[in-house]
């Protein structure tokens, strides 16, 4: 099944990294990307993808406002937050969110991480 | 601006685990074992910390700095030798891209290592401290060392500098790592380490 993904972080190295590795697992993916979070709300609003990674830190709204509101315009879109800020209290908030957490760097297994939460059954 | 013995030695102790994850990050982008020292705490002046990197052979650097803010305020440089900075880009983002195409990304790609390792090293002190920092977003620049370190002028401002000297081996990058706290913040510091000493009497 053609599945789509929105990559957001603000630094285009991670996203091609991410958009590298994720493609050569499900090469079908629709990839789009954006480098903040309120692009993110924006393209999120008018086409909602099925998955999205998210960065934390970045120029803006932080990744995790980003997740509220897009929470509200896309509730069923499964995030995985992929970020170096790896903090517990991040870790925290991502549980209180309802979204995964994934540590950077942006590695193999790491995608892998994200994927198996994005394709698990509810 | 004084610290005891212990809670430098405590300093030392809470820096190396988030060192010690830091290590793990690099390692995982590098596909390479990470040697690294023991963090070293001291109360130096600018100057002084620039003059030792310098006797190091970081003379012209390349830097990503990034600012944390919380219960106290750092300013985290993580630094390598200018040649070597392509060799880091290429080990993050692999060697299937084009040289040229690595030049264009370079800064990018420094500015993603500094994130990942300096948010690392924060996210273990947090976590001990049981306190939280807010990163500001990393920024590249090259320089001397003593540029790099006191863009304010400030040279004999003292500073509570922790220097961690680290190689990837099969790579033979050396770089470092200083965090730099002003008076205020290693007095707000000092508080957070006492209260951590109490909590394991």
């Amino acid at each position: 099944m053609k599945h789509t993904l929105l990559i957001v972080d603000d630094s285009k190295v991670s996203r091609m990294m991410i958009r590298h590795k994720v493609s050569q697992i499900e090469p079908d993916w629709l990839i789009q990307e954006a480098g903040t979070g309120d692009e993110a709300i924006a393209m999120v609003s008018l086409n909602p993808p099925d998955f999205i990674t998210m960065d934390v830190n970045m120029p803006g709204i932080s990744g995790f406002d980003a997740v509220v509101r897009i929470h509200e315009v896309s509730p069923k879109t499964r995030i995985a937050m992929l970020t170096a800020n790896i903090q517990e209290s991040s870790r925290e908030r991502a549980v209180v969110l309802n979204v995964t957490f994934v540590q950077k760097p942006v590695t193999e297994p790491a995608i892998r991480q994200a994927l198996d939460y994005f394709l698990a059954e509810k | 601006m004084t610290l005891t013995e212990l809670e430098l030695d405590a300093l030392t102790e809470i820096f190396n685990v988030g060192v010690g994850q830091a290590a793990n990050s690099l390692s995982q982008l590098a596909g390479s074992t990470v040697l690294l020292n023991i963090p070293v705490v001291q109360l130096l002046s600018k100057t002084k910390v620039a003059q030792k990197l310098g006797e190091q052979g970081a003379g012209r650097i390349c830097a990503v700095r990034q600012g944390f803010s919380g219960v106290f305020n750092t300013e985290a440089v993580l630094m390598f030798p200018v040649h070597q900075s392509l060799q880091l880009v290429q080990m993050m983002v692999g060697s299937d891209v084009p040289l040229e195409q690595l030049g264009e990304m370079e800064q990018e790609a420094l500015a993603e290592i500094g994130n990942i390792l300096l948010n690392a090293v924060v996210s273990g002190v947090a976590d001990m401290l049981k306190i939280e920092f807010t990163g500001s977003l990393p920024q590249v620049e090259l320089g001397p060392v003593a540029d790099v370190l006191c863009p304010d002028g400030e040279l004999e401002e003292v500073v509570l500098s922790l220097q961690i000297d680290f190689a990837i081996d099969a790579l033979e990058i050396k770089g470092y790592l200083v965090f730099l706290l002003d008076v205020a913040s290693v007095e707000a510091l000092g508080k957070k380490v006492t209260a951590f000493l109490e909590s394991m009497v």
